[in-house]
């Protein structure tokens, strides 16, 4: 199988480049794409790539390949290859640091920002704030998400706008605050939210729905999130 | 907000938020849409028109009111679109430090056809 990676140390490459690998795939095994960066990396050890969990968790391994974005150890081969061909490229939209490390200080910047805590004036219960399971059952799909910024980097609305529109990741995040019958603080969060970048700027494009690893909504959060805004506006 | 060049995007209306943007490019769809089939249904029922028959529609109090309305519908929701692609496409990777002015001068060209076609169409419409 073929394999092509794209490189870039800034320290030594004038400017990005696609290294060929040609890689035997050990028993003819369906390896997921973390098998496959691992194996690269014995041929040739400065490969470099994020990875923690090797399952799906921290999200750490959040690459691009064969056009689309997902997390490199929970994809088989057998889900992206295309005439034996795999091509990995960082996530999109943010700056390279080097090979297929991204900068997610844009990313996480816009995560800070719809301040993603349970805010609550109310004065601390001896125990813990209690919720009813239908509230409970409320931030189903909203609370899984694992910031690997696989949504947000396929979104065009975040390539062009990064520093204004929040992106569908810190948005699942925002609504699944909102949505929170613990969290008191929904007119500030909307508050923060009604400019015509921060959310308004979604136009439903619907990546970050076929991207996340997770298989989690954005889109639908998002929705609910412009609704309370246009209730509350008219 | 990031400040650059000098030029902030703001909503395309100057209003209030967003949700002020996105409900007139709604009401002004509706708007269009409700014009568009106006007219297939003029055409519809007129077969063959002439002259008379033309000036004899557009020439009601309706249909000239309505017309107006549906061209200042074209010109605001032509204008928030047209902000928008500006605010995607005219920026600093794509065109450098001369972004802003960029932006500025598409955004007069913008606005000033949106104007000018409602000034013509109300001087069609109600001119001699």
């Amino acid at each position: 199988m073929q394999v092509s990676i794209y490189r870039y140390n800034p320290d030594a490459d004038a400017s990005p480049y696609m290294q060929d690998f040609d890689l035997e795939i050990p028993g003819g095994k369906d390896l997921m794409v973390l098998d496959v960066l691992e194996l690269l990396k014995e041929q040739d050890p400065s490969v470099t790539y994020r990875r923690s969990c090797r399952e799906g968790v921290c999200g750490s391994d959040g690459v691009n390949m064969n056009g689309k974005n997902g997390l490199a150890c929970i994809t088989p081969l057998s889900e992206v290859v295309r005439g034996r061909k795999l091509i990995i490229k960082p996530l999109p939209g943010l700056p390279v640091i080097r090979d297929l490390i991204v900068d997610m200080e844009q990313f996480y910047n816009n995560y800070e920002r719809i301040n993603p805590y349970l805010i609550n004036g109310d004065d601390p219960p001896e125990m813990e704030r209690l919720q009813s399971p239908e509230d409970r059952e409320k931030l189903d799909g909203l609370y899984e998400c694992i910031l690997c910024a696989c949504c947000s980097t396929a979104c065009p609305s975040f390539w062009w706008n990064p520093d204004k529109f929040i992106g569908p990741s810190g948005l699942l995040q925002a609504y699944r605050f909102i949505a929170d019958s613990r969290d008191t603080a929904t007119e500030e969060r909307l508050a923060e939210l009604e400019d015509p970048f921060s959310v308004f700027r979604c136009k439903g494009i619907m990546n970050c729905v076929s991207v996340c690893p997770k298989g989690l909504n954005p889109t639908r959060a998002i929705g609910h999130i412009r609704n309370m805004l246009l209730k509350r506006a008219v | 907000m990031k400040k650059k060049n000098g030029f902030i995007l703001k909503n395309a209306f100057y209003l209030s938020g967003g949700a002020s943007d996105w409900l007139i490019q709604r009401i002004t769809s509706l708007v269009l849409g409700s014009y568009v089939l106006t007219l297939l249904s003029f055409f519809l029922i007129n077969q063959e028109i002439s002259y008379q028959v033309w000036t004899n529609f557009f020439g009601t109090g309706f249909m000239r009111i309505f017309t107006v309305l549906a061209v200042v519908a074209a010109s605001a929701h032509g204008w928030i679109g047209m902000w928008a692609i500006g605010g995607d496409y005219l920026q600093e990777h794509h065109f450098g430090p001369i972004a802003g002015p960029v932006r500025k001068s598409y955004l007069g060209l913008c606005a000033l056809l949106a104007i000018l076609y409602v000034v013509f169409v109300v001087l069609i419409v109600w001119g001699n």
